[in-house]
């Protein structure tokens, strides 16, 4: 059993084949080998979330890995699909708050498969809507005039180069 | 002048020098400069106010205004511009990696943020990434950037007007309403005339086949011809000259593959589109269906529908305004629907009994 710890002082304690699902965690182990009785710090992590993530790994627990840079290589030239397996879809379903908090655990902890569940998510989101209702959904707040909105959707050449 | 009101006609006019600016732009027409100076100004005006009045009527927020729903919710970002501003670039670029060009475009749109990220060259992958999410589209034609391609492909209006327009002139790379389809010069023999020779017997400038109830035929943009004329002009030698004529009509055959392929995938994607709609309105009648018979109405809706097919009358269940929209049923839609179905359907029930016992008479 491996103790992990969170950056609100929780500990975990969690079957090395779960927590292995994270990169991060798995090379760190590999680090400072078998043995070692101390809990390893999440400090980008807090205990919600990592609660959250554990039961993800809990739920995909032996199911192999991506390798390393398998993928990033070859899925340049396919289609993606947003099709996200039906407890996935029902894991992801949270609020804002925690799936920006997901996407960001996800990255820091190295879980491949958790941060495409969570971004798939955020696109779909996205997908189909107005720019309108993109705003809604995201709170993003419009700061263009609206001569500048009328103007935009006519200007779709490249930006000048920054 | 046929007969209309005041108000028309000065929308019209308003209307008509909007797209004279335009026109003027596209097509090279000529103005008198003090003229069109007037009818700018004019046709601002008429726009910012046909805007206010539009965004009233929508009731869509202001500019700089955060949305209703989240104005007590939250003072702190949303995830997509948390994501923007606090979170690896790489996360927001896989993000949009699974989005389609037209969802890409509609981003660009929502904060100058966004726009910055995603009109900027160092963007590409993402547009070629997004174009591989849509299936069987044609490859992107190199005179066009990306951002470009997707408002040709997805952005149902006219490109200078606003106005909707489904259909798109491929090879003049644009989407034209009537107005402007009509003021198009025919490609005729008077056209061909004024090209420079080489360009004319070559047969390498586009054209287009217009079909409105006003005109038919083939057409020609004269911006483009100019600007072909141009380039021919500012070549020196005969081999510079052959060179880029032969490039010309290279481009001309592959315009022409690509229009083409276009034209299928355009159709395609209207067919599933409309499939789609036809869909959702279906579910959405069971659903309305299903919700009146908990409430026991089921029955006298579906009377309704049973006499539709053969009946002229113009009260319909089906094809009710509030049963056939392409929305899907949520409880909130359904109490804000509720009563005035409930009305319909006890009017007819109503007038239904009433009928039954005069022929039982």
């Amino acid at each position: 059993m491996i103790v992990v710890k969170t950056s609100d002082n929780e500990t975990f304690t969690v079957d090395r084949e779960v927590v292995e699902r994270s990169v991060l965690i798995k090379n760190m182990l590999d680090d400072i080998g078998e043995n070692s009785e101390q809990a390893i710090p999440l400090p980008n992590v807090n205990s919600s979330v990592l609660k959250k993530v554990l039961e993800y790994c809990e739920h995909h627990r032996g199911e192999p890995l991506p390798a390393a840079d398998a993928d990033t290589s070859q899925e340049d030239t396919r289609k993606r699909s947003t099709d996200i397996s039906e407890w996935d879809q029902k894991f992801i379903t949270v609020d804002q708050e925690m799936l920006f908090e997901i996407i960001l655990a996800a990255n820091y902890l190295d879980i491949k498969s958790l941060l495409d569940v969570g971004c798939k998510t955020v696109a779909n989101m996205i997908k189909g809507k107005t720019p309108e209702e993109i705003r809604k959904l995201f709170n993003i707040v419009n700061d263009f005039t609206p001569e500048e909105e009328a103007q935009i959707k006519k200007e779709n050449e490249w930006a000048e180069d920054r | 002048m046929p007969r209309r009101s005041a108000r028309i006609q000065a929308a019209n006019t308003a209307n008509d020098s909007q797209h004279m600016n335009a026109t003027q732009a596209f097509l090279v027409v000529k103005h008198p400069r003090q003229e069109v100076e007037v009818e700018e100004e004019l046709s601002e005006e008429e726009r910012l106010r046909k805007r206010r009045k539009r965004a009233s009527a929508s009731g869509k927020t202001k500019k700089g205004s955060v949305p209703k729903p989240f104005r007590k919710v939250r003072g702190r970002l949303g995830l997509l511009e948390r994501m923007a501003k606090d979170v690896p670039v790489e996360i927001i670029l896989e993000v949009f990696c699974y989005l389609q060009p037209r969802d890409l475009l509609r981003l660009a749109r929502t904060s100058l943020e966004l726009r910055n990220i995603l009109m900027s060259k160092t963007s590409e992958d993402i547009w070629l990434a997004a174009r591989q999410n849509v299936k069987d589209l044609p490859p992107r034609p190199r005179d066009l950037s990306e951002p470009q391609y997707a408002y040709l492909l997805y952005e149902p209006c006219c490109h200078v007007c606003d106005r909707r327009v489904v259909s798109v002139l491929w090879s003049f790379r644009m989407r034209c309403c009537k107005f402007l389809l009509n003021r198009f010069p025919v490609f005729d023999d008077e056209f061909l005339a004024k090209q420079p020779k080489e360009i004319r017997d070559s047969y390498i400038l586009p054209r287009e086949l217009i079909q409105t109830t006003e005109r038919w035929g083939f057409v020609s943009h004269n911006g483009i011809a100019a600007r072909y004329k141009a380039e021919f002009e500012t070549l020196q030698t005969p081999e510079e000259r052959d060179a880029w004529l032969d490039r010309k009509r290279e481009e001309k055959l592959q315009s022409r593959k690509h229009t083409s392929l276009c034209g299928s995938w355009f159709n395609r994607r209207e067919a599933e589109r409309t499939l789609e709609l036809n869909h959702i309105r279906e579910s959405r009648k069971e659903d309305i269906l299903s919700r009146l018979g908990e409430i026991g109405w089921r029955e006298e809706a579906e009377i309704m529908m049973k006499i539709e097919g053969c009946s002229l009358r113009r009260i319909t269940f089906s094809r009710h305004k509030l049963v056939k929209q392409p929305r899907k049923l949520t409880d909130y839609g359904w109490n804000a629907i509720k009563d005035e179905l409930l009305k319909l359907l006890s009017d007819h029930k109503e007038e239904r009994t009433k009928a039954e016992s005069n022929i039982g008479k």
